[in-house]
């Protein structure tokens, strides 16, 4: 391994809330923003999901006294939340700025085309042809993807309404999945399916002994059987699931636009103190706005 | 009576007072008021917090306040900064957050006010 590949990922959590922002002070420790997750490693700035927290990365990129040219995109899919920030994201008004965006190819339309429709004078103020900054889509279909020290790795995710990507960012030895929206109870619970033992593995290898997991944790056990095929997962079964993986710490994410943060310390307590008493013990904790990890 | 605008929006203004409650073994509890200045937490004696225990490094951890927030950064410590028992690089701190930093635990108290300037 090399000095540089040696270095550690940095993974900032800037939205953390699911399906829509949730502002108010019973959200403020943990955060109102929809999904977005910054991910650095040295120079290379990959940045997952562009949901309203990407506004607040954006702004924190342009104070900086080494503002990051190059930029790495990569969408779970394009559902609002997951997109919504874009057209509040300052870098992308920037001449000199280089963003690269990826997502599925799987969309049957073009993610170009979704993302500019999103930016359509009906919706929004100005057209993304205001965008100054050197943008380039892709729709990912090579394997992996080397950016970098990173390499990304990515698997189609076919629980949830219309479908997603989990990522797989690896550097060395090190390992962060993001898998969110995606409805594990259904594939993991109850009477398999012919195609959920296939669903099963494939998610089970992607995640195997992953440093953080950043995984769907919306509903609890109990709220889950009433938003069954709603596409997201309880905590339960994603935490158990991770620790038969031998995750090292889990991030449960997307949250419940319904759950306070005092709902959310309370499963914090519950399950992290499950988990660490296990041998060997798994970190598990709820994603919160302004956290940094070193990976 | 009408009150005036200039007494319902500019008499009054919000502030966040912000201090620090520190039990450290070997030591009895302190509290260090934060007032925008840097606090530094560790083991050399230089530290704003001195934290005279084996397993915290001698520059460990520092908060600072960006805006209205305080953020806690860890100094590459060898044994880690923990919020709530998660090992952070970088965390904004929220009332009654428990920072771990070796057997010293460290609680952050934020009182949002209101008052008359
Ligand atoms: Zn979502
Ligand atoms: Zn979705």
């Amino acid at each position: 391994m090399t000095e540089l590949a040696s270095s550690k990922m940095y993974v900032t959590f800037w939205g953390t809330r699911g399906s829509i922002p949730t502002p108010g002070t019973s959200t403020e420790k943990y955060g109102g923003n929809t999904p977005c997750i910054c991910i650095t490693h040295n120079e290379t700035v990959i940045i997952l999901d562009a949901g309203t927290g990407i506004r607040n990365l954006g702004l924190e990129m342009v104070e900086s006294d080494q503002k990051p040219k190059q930029l790495h995109l990569f969408l779970s899919h394009t559902h609002w939340d997951h997109i919504q920030g874009l057209p509040f994201f300052l870098p992308a008004y920037s001449e000199g700025t280089h963003i690269a965006i990826y997502g599925s190819s799987k969309k049957g339309n073009f993610l170009a085309g979704i993302l500019q429709r999103q930016m359509d004078m009906n919706y929004f103020p100005v057209e993304m042809t205001a965008f100054k900054a050197d943008i380039t889509i892709n729709e990912i279909s090579d394997r992996a993807i080397q950016i970098g020290d990173v390499k990304v790795d990515w698997q189609e995710q076919i629980r949830h309404t219309g479908g997603s990507v989990r990522y797989k960012l690896t550097v060395g030895d090190k390992k962060v999945v993001y898998a969110t929206d995606i409805e594990l109870d259904s594939i993991f619970t109850g009477k398999p399916g012919k195609n959920d033992k296939v669903l099963a593995k494939e998610y089970e290898t992607f995640i195997k002994d992953a440093d953080l997991l950043i995984a769907d944790g919306q509903y609890t056990g109990e709220e889950y059987p009433s938003k069954a095929n709603w596409g997201h997962s309880s905590i339960p079964v994603v935490s158990e699931i991770a620790y038969k993986q031998n995750i090292k710490q889990l991030a449960v994410f997307h949250h419940d636009p319904l759950h306070s943060d005092n709902m959310l310390d309370q499963l914090s307590a519950a399950y992290g103190a499950k988990y660490h008493s296990m041998t060997p013990p798994m970190e598990i904790f709820w994603a919160r706005e302004g956290l940094t990890l070193a990976i | 009576m009408m009150l005036s605008h200039e007494s319902v929006f500019t008499d009054f203004t919000t502030a966040n007072a912000a201090h620090l409650d520190i039990f450290c073994p070997g030591q009895s509890s302190y509290t260090h008021v934060l007032d925008g200045e840097i606090v530094s937490i560790g083991r050399s004696e230089e530290c704003t917090l001195e934290i005279p225990l084996s397993n915290v490094s001698y520059e460990h951890a520092q908060i600072a306040r960006k805006k209205e927030e305080y953020i806690i950064e860890d100094l590459n410590s060898t044994n880690g900064t923990f919020v709530n028992n998660v090992r952070v690089s970088r965390c904004i701190l929220h009332n009654h957050d428990h920072i771990r930093i070796g057997a010293a635990t460290i609680e952050f108290i934020q009182n949002r006010t209101r008052s008359k300037a």
